[in-house]
């Protein structure tokens, strides 16, 4: 149990001038979620652009968790901090070690000590006191091993003016760019494996997201919302706060259908959520709408089809696994949680109105003239006002809201 | 509302509710309590109880016992008989899960009743079935699927005939809506109260020897030491207040139904030419029926988003999805299986309701139809 933590941030070596930007956007969201995760009085200090949290109560678990959450962090470490004793004695250090490293007396570790001197005055070099420490531990357990290369774990000891810090038990936080510093975009979700993943790619990004699912209501139940909302739920933990919106789209889908060539069913009614996905940005002030496209993964995916969707969006398409394989989509949404969610059952709108032989080399003619004999614009808004909005914590709850609105 | 989901549940006779407002109000003393209070609630529930003997046709000194749900009721029988090596039970897989699990969970030697494509069961495989061995029958009056009728005295009677098992009802579609009496060759029966105008949570169970089944709860010795659980009077007063107005207005509301649901029929089959409606001998406030080429889901969906509301298949089990054992049992294909759709009356549907259903249904089924299930 700890009751200090130090938290450093990745990239944050390839920013010049707006450093100091990147830098609050991580610290508020981190402070976000200690507020949500932590009900005791905390405090936090800068130092060397690490951040060091202090409270009189020890640090869940669960809070560890939720920041491994947050984009941006390299590093999250749970420590001791102990007082320095005189003279440069650091017997203290030694034996708060060999008490933390219990685990190893029955498991084969490779390990290694990385030891800094923040306080230069210090006289000991840091690989003087690192050999002692790895010293130390093998002579006390002797199934561990030293390896300076392929280690499993390491022992962070920093020595600083008054104090050193130890930290054994360092997880990796997820990397990239804190939320909010790369714009904010519309993810549409499907409820199939590929967009949950696109959407963690993208918030790794930093992109502040907003998430919408198209709902063909009645020609499909309700389950699939509630699965949407379990997505949702996911992808929230990576994003500070968030909005879902649900349009309904039911019948808009059976009105393309009744009017469109079949075989140009599916990529109608995309080329609308394209649309009213750019009505959500334009509302809500989003850059750019995010999918899961993949090239190739579908009919619809083809290159001149995604070209398609493309021109009828005014703002940029994000496809982050364009180039990603089936298998290593599948592998990544198991890492992050959303492939157990992916798979649950649903009446699937788009298997119910697919053409038999989807087109696949559209004709440009057809797909700018198909809708010259109706408005379908009086159908896009209205199922835009009639759109459910939802707004969702970093602890991924979700709460109704009564009216419609896209402010936080 | 054009609510036409009556056999999944229907809504309380406003004299019911009344009942039950104030019971809940006034009655709130243990009926096992042994004060003045106590024995007055008491004493109302072995009236009430003798009623329900009565309006079963059963004897005085039967056992008619409050459960919570007909689920509990088909369990205890089923669960609380003692079945030996070599014993075997009869039963048909399109009955409601309620009697198909606890069966099927019984370790028991399993045999099945066969139905025709009509509903109805084989006799000729039934009589085949019938051997010795055979320790407990289970029957449903009427299917809470199909709204097929049974024969109940006669298969019953053939039962008893060939063996000494157990005969079992299951009338909980049937109780309040169409004639049932018990007759010697039954030996026990459950019937529901929230199919009926009152409300849920309670439920009974007729038992021609209250000895032949174990209890399934044990505790304080309520229920003539057959159920343990403080009996929940008002829940009682107000199942009792139900069944009274079922079945006073039991013949003409039948007979008003039975115009409805021919008439359902009759229009359905004029305006969707495809439709097919193969069971034959129902009940007159069941009418179900498959719609070839388009999910249930979907038609169930679009009318109730115009106010009015059907049924899939069975209440308790519309989330599975395809393949349907008990619709299998009735002979349907399992092409049709999302293709089932069953629409249920009740006392109080009006003929105004009925017009709705059928503008909106043929209506629905018109807008929809293209969309094919592949």
């Amino acid at each position: 149990m700890y009751s200090n933590l130090v938290i450093s941030l990745d990239e944050l070596w390839l920013k010049g001038k707006n450093r100091k930007d990147y830098f609050r956007a991580a610290v508020n969201h981190i402070g976000a979620v200690f507020k949500n995760y932590h009900s005791d009085k905390f405090s936090f200090k800068v130092q060397s652009e690490r951040l060091y949290y202090t409270s009189t109560t020890f640090f869940s678990e669960e809070l560890i968790f939720a920041l491994t959450k947050v984009p941006g962090l390299a590093y999250i470490s749970p420590c001791k901090i102990l007082d320095r004793l005189p003279d440069e004695n650091l017997e203290n250090v030694y034996e708060e070690i060999l008490n933390e490293l219990k685990s190893f007396e029955t498991n084969p570790v490779v390990f290694r000590a990385l030891v800094r001197r923040v306080d230069k005055n210090f006289s000991q070099t840091s690989v003087q006191v690192g050999r002692e420490i790895g010293h130390r531990v093998i002579t006390k357990y002797p199934l561990a091993k030293v390896d300076l290369k392929k280690s499993e774990m390491v022992i962070d000891v920093r020595i600083l003016p008054k104090h050193v810090s130890i930290s054994t038990q360092s997880r990796k936080g997820m990397g990239g760019l804190p939320w909010g510093s790369s714009g904010s975009a519309v993810t549409m979700l499907s409820g199939g494996f590929d967009s949950p993943v696109a959407s963690y790619l993208m918030s790794k990004r930093g992109v502040k997201q907003a998430f919408v699912f198209f709902h063909a209501y009645p020609f499909v139940g309700r389950e699939v919302v509630a699965k949407i909302k379990l997505l949702t739920t996911e992808l929230a933990k990576y994003q500070r706060q968030c909005h879902l919106y649900i349009v309904p789209f039911g019948d808009i889908q059976n009105l393309i259908s009744k009017n469109c060539r079949d075989e140009y069913r599916t990529l109608i009614f995309r080329r609308y959520m394209v649309e009213i996905s750019n009505m959500i940005c334009e509302r809500i002030k989003a850059d750019a709408l995010i999918t899961g496209d993949c090239i190739g993964q579908v009919s619809s995916q083809t290159m001149a089809n995604l070209h398609l969707m493309d021109k009828a969006s005014e703002r940029m398409i994000l496809r982050p696994l364009v180039g990603f394989n089936k298998q290593e989509i599948l592998n990544l949404g198991s890492s992050i949680g959303t492939h157990d969610i992916s798979i649950l059952p649903h009446d699937d709108a788009c298997s119910l109105f697919a053409p038999k032989s989807p087109i696949i080399k559209p004709n440009l003619e057809y797909w700018n003239t198909w809708d010259a004999d109706f408005d379908i614009s009086a159908e896009l808004k209205n199922a835009f006002d009639k759109t459910e909005s939802f707004s969702v914590n970093l602890k991924g709850e979700i709460y109704k809201k009564d009216f419609f609105s896209f402010d936080s | 509302m054009n609510y036409f989901d009556h056999a999944a549940s229907t809504f309380l006779y406003p004299e019911v509710l009344e009942e039950l407002q104030s019971s809940l109000k006034e009655d709130f003393a243990n009926p096992s309590a042994q004060h003045i209070l106590g024995h007055e609630l008491s004493e109302k529930i072995s009236f009430y109880r003798q009623d329900f003997l009565k309006i079963l046709g059963a004897g005085k000194n039967d056992s008619f016992i409050f459960t919570s749900s007909a689920t509990e009721s088909n369990n205890t029988v089923i669960r609380g008989l003692t079945f030996l090596e070599g014993d075997t039970i009869l039963y048909c897989r399109a009955d409601h899960p309620s009697v198909t699990a606890p069966i099927e969970n019984t370790g028991v030697v399993l045999k099945e009743i066969i139905l025709n494509n009509d509903g109805a069961i084989n006799l000729e495989k039934f009589n085949e079935a019938l051997d010795t061995n055979v320790k407990l029958v289970v029957l449903t009056h009427v299917n809470n699927q199909n709204g097929v009728i049974l024969d109940i005295p006669l298969l019953a009677k053939l039962v008893k005939e060939k063996t000494k098992a157990h005969v079992h009802i299951d009338a909980v579609q049937s109780f309040g809506k169409i004639p049932f009496k018990v007759t010697s060759e039954i030996d026990s029966v459950s019937i529901t109260s929230h199919k009926i105008g009152g409300p849920k949570g309670i439920a009974g169970l007729y038992l021609r020897n209250a000895h032949s089944v174990k209890p399934l709860l044990l505790g304080g010795g309520q229920e003539n030491g057959f159920r343990s659980s403080t009996e929940s009077f008002p829940l009682i007063k107000a199942f009792y207040k139900a069944m009274k107005m079922a079945t006073s207005e039991l013949t003409a509301s039948s007979q008003k139904v039975a115009q409805f649901s021919e008439l359902i029929k009759k229009e359905l089959r004029q305006s969707i030419p495809s439709i097919q409606m193969p069971f034959l001998e129902t009940s007159p406030y069941i009418v179900s029926f498959i719609l070839p080429g388009i999910s249930s889901d979907i038609i169930l969906r679009h009318l109730e988003t115009r106010d009015v509301f059907i049924s899939s298949t069975s209440a308790c089990s519309s989330k599975q999805s395809g393949f349907n054992p008990s619709l299998l049992a009735m002979q349907i294909p399992e092409r049709f299986h999302k293709n089932f759709l069953r629409v249920s009356l009740g006392p109080k549907t009006t003929e105004e309701e009925v017009k709705n259903l059928l503008r909106e249904f043929v209506s629905v089924w018109q807008s929809v139809s293209h969309v094919q299930r592949r």
